[in-house]
Order: structure tokens, then sequence, then C-alpha cells
């Protein structure tokens, strides 16, 4: 201790003390400075705040929906926990966080290294989150219950409509009937499957009634019946409609998931949503009457014949290829 | 060496060093951001958007109050089901952390005004407390029934 108190020692250690000091304040000024400026203190600000209130806002979507939400080249880390996001900045900053609201089953303990995309996730009013980066993903496919297939055999296919409610596309010179596509697709979905009855002539352009095909359907335990919509010529759907109030009820969803989930796989850019559609038989419109029964079975809807490039319709030997591999004969699980 | 450093960093010029240096970053802080303000387009996050969004879950999650039809799954936004109404089950679904926003619901019932809400709700912090959907319709679905009813919402936080 003695040789600081030699003449000039002491102030010289101060001095080199404040030079850190200074030093020091200057970097976090700096350090500070590029945050606010450069606007990373208020991407993470604002990044917080919005997937906070989207997922506070997805908790009160009315049907399950899993949302895709991109972050690019952020390069923040997320973390979800205690009902609440954050977002962790470079070493030693403070984390931004926000609030949102969910339930206690929604089960929210994750976090993920500078994520490029995340998906939120509420299904049957549970919320959860996890990291896509990487990951292709198709939003149109639907998640599917697992069913058993087994007891819907005898089934039979129903190409839907002919009559006056026979809606049709010109193409080139031919006029185009809806009966026509849905009876090319299950003359493919037949030939894979010779035990399956059907509602009219597969052979022949030959319409039935509604009521005659229903009247076919009574001695099955499963039936498809095949459609093609027709509405604004930008969008090509898959819908599935479902007696939701009978005893077969989850069969017949599972049942048309699987076949909408296999045609997204086969057609993945030419279908523009999908739905599953759950219908009461008190309410049902006259079409719908073929679900108005105790069977396992769905209305298909295969996309529009408005749609230029519609699959089903250009490519009905592989639609009905495609269908036919999920109705084996001996029935799936 | 000790002689050296004090001609290079005299004491007494030493807090001009400091101040210096932080005048030099406060330059920049204010250069940037006028840089920033001039390139950028700035985000603001609407007044009582998350109020409406946190009534929104209230009334429309079927995690909360509102009714499900138990075989098709829809969902009948604007009505509630009856026999969700109970603290035990709102504190059920609506959970947030200590900071986040909350709700009171009071709603009349037999003739009877009742309230609830989670557990998160303070009773004693009124000061930011907004009420909400004054003229709105709510229906309660009780028995296969459904009532018209009288509910109040309050969001605090």
């Amino acid at each position: 201790m003695k040789r600081f108190h030699k003449k000039g020692q002491i102030p010289a250690l101060y001095a080199i003390a404040e030079l850190i000091v200074s030093f020091l304040v200057v970097f976090i000024m700096m350090r500070a400075s590029y945050g606010y400026a450069t606007g990373t203190f208020h991407h993470r600000v604002y990044l917080a705040n919005d997937v906070a209130l989207t997922t506070t806002s997805l908790g009160s979507f009315p049907t399950n929906i899993d949302y895709y939400y991109p972050l690019f080249d952020f390069p923040y880390d997320l973390r979800f926990q205690n009902s609440e996001v954050q977002v962790l900045g470079a070493k030693g900053e403070r984390e931004i966080k926000h609030a949102f609201v969910t339930n206690a089953d929604s089960q929210f303990d994750v976090q993920f290294k500078s994520p490029k995309a995340i998906v939120i996730s509420q299904q049957g009013g549970t919320l959860s989150v996890k990291d896509v980066t990487g990951i292709t993903l198709n939003w149109n496919k639907e998640y599917c219950e697992n069913a058993d297939f087994t007891n819907i055999i005898p089934f039979i296919l129903d190409p839907g409509h002919g009559g006056s409610d026979d809606s049709g596309v010109v193409d080139g010179k031919n006029i185009l009937k809806e009966s026509d596509i849905v009876r090319a697709i299950a003359l493919v979905v037949s030939s894979h499957h010779r035990d399956f009855g059907y509602t009219r002539d597969l052979e022949a352009d030959q319409s039935k009634d509604l009521d005659s095909r229903q009247t076919s359907i009574i001695p099955n335990n499963g039936f498809l019946s095949l459609h093609v919509g027709k509405y604004d010529g930008k969008e090509n759907y898959i819908k599935v409609y479902y007696n939701a109030k009978n005893t077969q009820s989850k069969i017949s969803r599972a049942l048309g998931c699987k076949i909408l989930n296999a045609l997204i796989e086969a057609y993945p850019r030419q279908i523009t949503g999908t739905a599953i559609i759950p219908l009461d038989p008190q309410y049902l419109d006259a079409h719908f009457n073929i679900l108005d029964n105790e069977k396992a079975g769905i209305v298909l809807e295969l996309g529009n014949v408005e749609y230029e490039n519609n699959p089903f319709i250009k490519d009905a030997k592989n639609t009905g290829k495609v269908i036919a591999t999920v109705l084996p004969s001996q029935g799936v699980k | 060496m000790n002689k050296r450093a004090e001609e290079i960093f005299p004491p007494s010029k030493i807090l001009a060093y400091i101040l210096f240096g932080i005048f030099s970053a406060v330059s920049i802080i204010f250069l940037l951001l006028i840089y920033n303000s001039m390139t950028s387009s700035t985000y603001t996050v609407p007044e009582g958007l998350e109020d409406f969004l946190v009534l929104e879950y209230v009334t429309k999650s079927p995690s909360c109050f509102t009714y499900q039809d138990q075989y098709t799954g829809n969902i009948h936004w604007l009505s509630f089901d009856a026999g969700k109404l109970d603290s035990k089950h709102f504190t059920s679904c609506f959970q947030t952390a200590s900071y986040g926003k909350t709700v009171r619901v009071g709603f009349m019932r037999d003739g009877a005004k009742q309230e609830i809400f989670p557990s998160s709700f303070s009773t004693k912090k009124f000061a930011e407390v907004v009420q909400m959907y004054p003229d709105t319709e709510f229906f309660l679905f009780q028995n296969q029934n459904s009532i018209k009813s009288e509910i109040t919402f309050e969001v605090q936080g």
C-alpha cells in the first residue's frame, strides 16, 4: 500500500478507472442508441404485443385453427410461459413480455431459438404453440380422429345429381355436366372395389331421382355421395358434409377427413380451401336429404366446375384412385 | 508510466471526457432516430384493441361461457351456457399473467344480479375499469331454452 502514496500514482489509477467507466458508459449508450434507433427494441416490443394479442384472439375462434405466424429473419428467441410471451434480446438485454389469455388446459412452457415461423394452434379451445422453422406445411389439411371403418361394409357409391339440378360448365364445344364428372370418378373407384354397390348406373349417363338413390342406400352400412360445386371460378374447395346427429357421426367425419387429406396430398396446389361441415338433419336442405339416415356416410364436394384447373375434373382417373385408396374393401383403421 | 498517464489523462479533464462520450452517444441516438423516423412507418396498437380482444375471448370462446352444441360442435355467439356461469369455470377458462388484462362479468339470473370474475380480478383496483358491450343483447341458454339476459362486462388492467 505504501507505494500508492507516491506522488502521481493515485490520480493515475483514478484516471484509468474513470477512463474505463467512461468507455462503459459510452458503450452502453451506443448499444441503447443502436437498439432504439435501428428499431430492434421496437421490433421486440411490437412482436411481443402482436403475438400475445394474436394468441388471445385465436382463443375466441369458433372452430379449430392453426395460425401460421411468419417471423422471417427476426433474430430473437421466443419464450411462452405462464400466459405470457417473452421476446428475448441479445445477452444482457431485458426480455420484452406481454400477457395473453388462455385456459387452464393450454400448456405453454416452451422456448424457441430464433424461429423463422411459429404456429399458434387452437384445437377444441386448447391453445398451443410450436416452432415450424424449415417445415413445409399444407394448411388445408384437417385433423382426423381415428375410427374403425370395418363396419361400414357393405358400402355404396352415390354419383350425385343429374336431373334439373345438374350444374355444368362449357368445356370447348361440350357442356361438362356434374353428373358426368362424378360418374367418371365413381367408375374408377368402382374398378378398385368390385364389391361396392352404386345408386346409379355407372356405365351410362342415366340419371336417377334423389328418392330412389336414397332408397338404394338403406341396405348398406356406409356410403359416399360424390358432387362438384359451382361458384366463383377463382376458388376450388373440397367440402365434406355429414350427419352430425346420427350414431355414426364420428365415423362419417373420420371417413370424410381421411379422403379430404388424401386428395390434398395428391393435389396440394390446386385446392384453395377445405371444410368439414356437420349438419343437423332437422334443418337439412333438400340437397342433403341423402344424409338423413343412420348410416356412416358423407357428401363429398370435389371442387368447383368453374375452376379452370380443377384436378378432379382434369384427372378423374387419379382422383378416383386416391379416393379408392382410402376405401379398401376390408375397411381401414 | 504514471507520470505519462497523468499527462495523457489529466484528472481535471476526465469529467470532460465522460461528458463528451455521453453527449456523442446522445447525439448519435438523435441522429439515428431522426433518420429512422424518416425512413420507416410507425405501428401503433389502436387504443382499446386489447380490451376488445379479451372480451371477444370471454364472450366467444367455448372454453369460457359461450354455448356450444354438443352434437354439431357449433358455437352460438352471444348465447351463454348457464351451466358455465360460475367463478370456478371462469378461473379455469381465463388464465393470464398477473399484470395482464382481466374481466368481471355481471348478469341477471332469476331476477337477481350476480357477478363472476377470475381470481386475477382485483375488486380493489377500480381506476382502469372499462365497461363494454352496453347495448348488446345476450342470451342465457338453459335447459334447451334461450332467455334474453342483461349481461355486463368490465375489463381491468
